[in-house]
């Protein structure tokens, strides 16, 4: 069949042994939008690259046309006509926009480059709705999602047959996402096979013509735009239902009931404006929004790593304003942050699995041999057996376990002095379901001690299904504060997206 | 409690693997006691534990600012300095331990400088204790004009070198008081897992309630300190404080702690593991030695060795 652009046969890559993708059989036909969907460490991003020719197949067959291809650089599968964009930006920031977008396919005419690209540079600039940037104008120079339409423009310079889009509007406002969408739709009726991963289920639903699902680097299931419902879809990411993966909901903590972190009208440079949030014993509070809009930056104020902030923070009474870590974990505080990234910020991968338990707890007992505090160390045990840690050996190095292992690690680290208030960011990011059920598990039971848990998440599915009220941020500020029956995945987003609801990226 | 549940062989060579610089210890000593004249004998042995002292000294404080991922280059002109101004205080009849304290003072509060130079001004460890380096054998080279300060006081003499106790030599008794001392320190102190975790990962660290700076300040104090003890074994040995006594001395004392498996990067590090580094040195140059080698070419086969040692024993 000649209209397949694309197919996959039986495709394998693992890394180290850990296999990325397993047996993967996939089609995606030239004049469709296919959307890829699937949670964090599905495969999409393994797919992708091997789309591109960044990485090789371990076995099975790419072909492209009906005619097998082994690309070996990014070069080759390029001068197919495979044009990607991945999330992470890849332009030059000391370069022009115009150098730019020519850089990806540059023609020469006695080694000098032509000035006609120029000039084509210029239309694929105006065709994605860019028509107010220069040519002549420096990337450093411009924000964020002009850069994004810049990316989008080269794409569209190398006239491609197969246009991988990682994320790619993960950084655009609606209208813009509405403009690439035109864009999209030109090149779709053109004959150009489109391969769009996004985690945004409405922009999927706007866009796509089919979706592939992916779960633990298995294809499970291709369909048509909206032969399932998405709930049905995210069971099928997810490999389980909502109620399996998440504890059953607490009664909501009354209203009465006072706060036991009260952050008020906190700023921090341009990052964080007026902040104003509360969390009670027993409540799940969650942080959402999209990426880096200040959710990370006020629990780093709160947990007193970063300085001049302004604002009032206060737990149980207790003023926090310029305390620092060292002092917010005493037990009179009672403060304790799990981290963002597990492996820069939560562990010391050289030390071992007990040495990084014991790593929050220590100077309990300032000049006692560390291997007989007795104390702690029952804790660590019942600590351990809570969170079913599984290990080799405590005196194991803390890198040998696995990601979902290492994070029980951090929150055992903290959980051990016993924290009033737990701030705890993207806790589950890459850890599998098992553990992640496990986690919220935990989190729900720890509430239900009457600990303050914030949570920070990505996830939202997360944000909707464990918390009793989510603050969404948008730019530094809280947009909007969901509780009860306010908290669904449309009301999330939009308020993410600083949009009411109706008004979106609907199409 | 480790080794139990592994079947001996395994623990074994896992063993050897990880103490690799051990085995090339104990080969070159066999060597020596082999084939260099009258190397097997107590007063051998007596003798190059006395002149690893000053070393290892230095490699115990050392130890701790190279775990905690930064460098102390300023010790060999520390040492010198320390030895002058124990000299010069001796010779205004300052009395032998408010001498000794005063400089170990001075030492403390030296180190302490660099400490807060490298955390709060955020200069690399390596340029702070260069110029350190540089400052300490000009100011010591600079009080008496380039002349040395014979020292007369005998209690001086024979705390630091000259004296022993229960048959033992007092630059012996030093090594052992500050291995152990190091070793509880580092081993099992809350301090000593904070320094494994500030150079295992500053950033976990601080997220963990980890005074980071305050960790690597102090590890500098201590390093400050025995460079500071270090100058007074080698004004006692000679009974003179000499502006150039310790010059070169930071390169041995390097070496040593990376020889004792301590990794440059931080993280990773052991006091004992220094101490052994020291005396190896130490076997090496007194081997050369009595092997009848020119000074010139053990310093060729001395650096050949460290570099062999140091690449088998890479993490």
């Amino acid at each position: 069949m000649a209209d397949r652009y694309v197919e996959l046969k039986s495709v394998s890559k693992s890394y180290g042994g850990v296999p990325a993708l397993t047996k993967v059989d996939f089609r995606c036909e030239p004049g469709r939008v296919h959307a890829i969907l699937g949670e964090n460490g599905a495969g999409k991003s393994t797919l992708m690259k091997l789309l591109a020719g960044v990485i090789q197949p371990d076995s099975g067959t790419i072909s492209i046309g009906g005619q097998t291809v082994r690309f070996s650089s990014p070069r080759d599968a390029a001068k197919q006509g495979t044009v990607c964009m991945f999330q992470e930006l890849s332009l030059m920031p000391h370069l022009s926009v115009g150098d730019n977008i020519v850089l990806a396919a540059p023609r020469t005419r006695m080694g000098l480059v032509e000035r006609g690209v120029y000039q084509e540079a210029r239309e694929a600039l105006d065709l994605v709705g860019a028509r107010s940037i220069p040519l002549g104008a420096r990337v450093s120079g411009l924000s964020l999602s002009e850069r994004q339409l810049v990316e989008i423009a080269k794409a569209v310079f190398r006239k491609p047959k197969l246009l991988i889009l990682d994320e790619a509007t993960s950084a655009l406002t609606s209208e813009l996402v509405e403009t690439v969408f035109g864009v999209l739709r030109m090149l779709k009726a053109q004959g150009v096979a489109i391969l769009f991963i996004s985690h945004r289920m409405h922009e999927v639903d706007a866009i796509a013509d089919r979706i592939s699902v992916f779960r633990n680097g298995r294809h499970i299931e291709t369909f048509d735009v909206g032969a399932r419902t998405t709930d049905q879809i995210v069971g099928l990411m997810i490999g389980r239902s909502l109620e399996e993966l998440f504890p059953p909901r607490r009664p909501p903590v009354p209203d009465t009931t006072p706060a036991v972190l009260d952050v008020s009208d906190v700023s921090w440079q341009s990052q964080l404006v007026n902040v104003s949030l509360a969390a009670r014993a027993g409540e799940i509070v969650g942080l959402g929004g999209l990426d880096a809009q200040g959710q990370q930056q006020i629990m780093h104020a709160v947990f007193g790593v970063l300085r001049g902030v302004t604002g009032r923070i206060e737990l149980n009474g207790k003023r926090l304003n310029g305390l620092k870590p060292p002092r917010l974990k005493q037990s009179d505080i009672g403060l304790a942050l799990v981290p963002e990234d597990r492996k820069t910020e939560g562990l010391i991968p050289s030390m071992s699995v007990a040495q990084n338990m014991r790593l929050a707890a220590l100077g309990r007992a300032p000049f006692g041999l560390l291997d007989l505090n007795g104390n702690s160390d029952a804790r660590l045990r019942q600590l351990i057996e809570r969170l079913a840690l599984t290990y080799g050996s405590l005196e194991d190095p803390v890198a040998t376990l696995s990601g979902g292992n290492q994070q029980k690690v951090v929150l055992a680290k903290w959980l051990v002095l016993s924290p009033k208030c737990l701030l705890l960011m993207d806790p589950t990011r890459g850890i599998d379901l098992g553990t992640k059920a496990q986690i919220y598990r935990l989190l729900t039971d720890l509430a239900a001690e009457g600990m303050a848990v914030i949570l920070q998440s990505t996830d939202y599915e997360e944000l909707i299904h464990l918390c009793d009220r989510v603050y969404v941020f948008y730019r530094g500020s809280v947009a909007k504060e969901l509780k009860g029956d306010q908290l669904s995945a449309d009301a999330l987003i939009a308020a993410s997206m600083n949009v009411h609801l109706h008004a979106g990226a609907r199409a | 409690m480790k080794s139990s549940s592994m079947p001996l062989r395994a623990s074994a060579v896992n063993f050897l693997r990880d103490h690799i610089t051990y085995v090339i210890f104990l080969a070159i000593t066999l060597y020596f006691v082999l084939f260099a004249p009258h190397f097997a004998s107590v007063s051998t042995a007596g003798a190059v534990l006395r002149i690893t002292a000053i070393v290892s000294a230095m490699a115990i404080g050392m130890t701790f600012v190279i775990i905690c991922g930064e460098i102390d280059l300023s010790v060999g002109s520390l040492a010198s300095f320390s030895g002058m101004i124990a000299a010069l205080m001796l010779d205004q009849n300052v009395p032998t331990y408010v001498a000794a304290l005063l400089v170990l003072g001075a030492g403390a509060a030296i180190g302490a400088t660099s400490g807060i130079l490298v955390t709060k001004l955020r200069i690399p460890s390596f340029l702070v204790t260069l110029g350190m380096l540089s400052i300490f054998s000009g100011l010591a080279l600079t009080i008496t004009g380039t002349r040395p300060v014979s020292i007369v006081d005998d209690d001086f003499s024979n705390l630091f070198w000259n004296g022993s106790f229960l048959g033992v030599q007092a630059p012996i008794w030093w090594t052992v008081v500050l291995t152990a001392g190091g070793y509880y320190l580092l081993h099992q102190m809350p301090y000593g897992r904070r320094v494994y975790a500030t150079g295992g990962n500053a950033v976990a660290a601080r997220f963990s309630g980890v005074r980071t700076d305050g960790v690597k300040i102090f590890a500098f104090v201590l390093s400050g300190m025995t460079a500071s003890l270090a100058g007074m074994m080698l004004a006692a040995r000679s009974t003179a404080g000499n502006p150039s006594l310790g010059a070169g001395l930071e390169l041995d004392v390097i070496a040593a702690v990376i020889i004792g498996g301590t990794s440059l990067f931080g993280g990773y590090g052991s006091i004992v593991g220094s101490v052994v580094g020291a005396i190896f040195i130490g076997i090496l140059g007194f081997g050369l030695l009595v092997l009848g080698l020119s000074t010139s070419i053990q310093e060729v086969i001395k650096g050949a060795i460290i570099i062999i040692a140091v690449s088998l024993n890479r993490r």
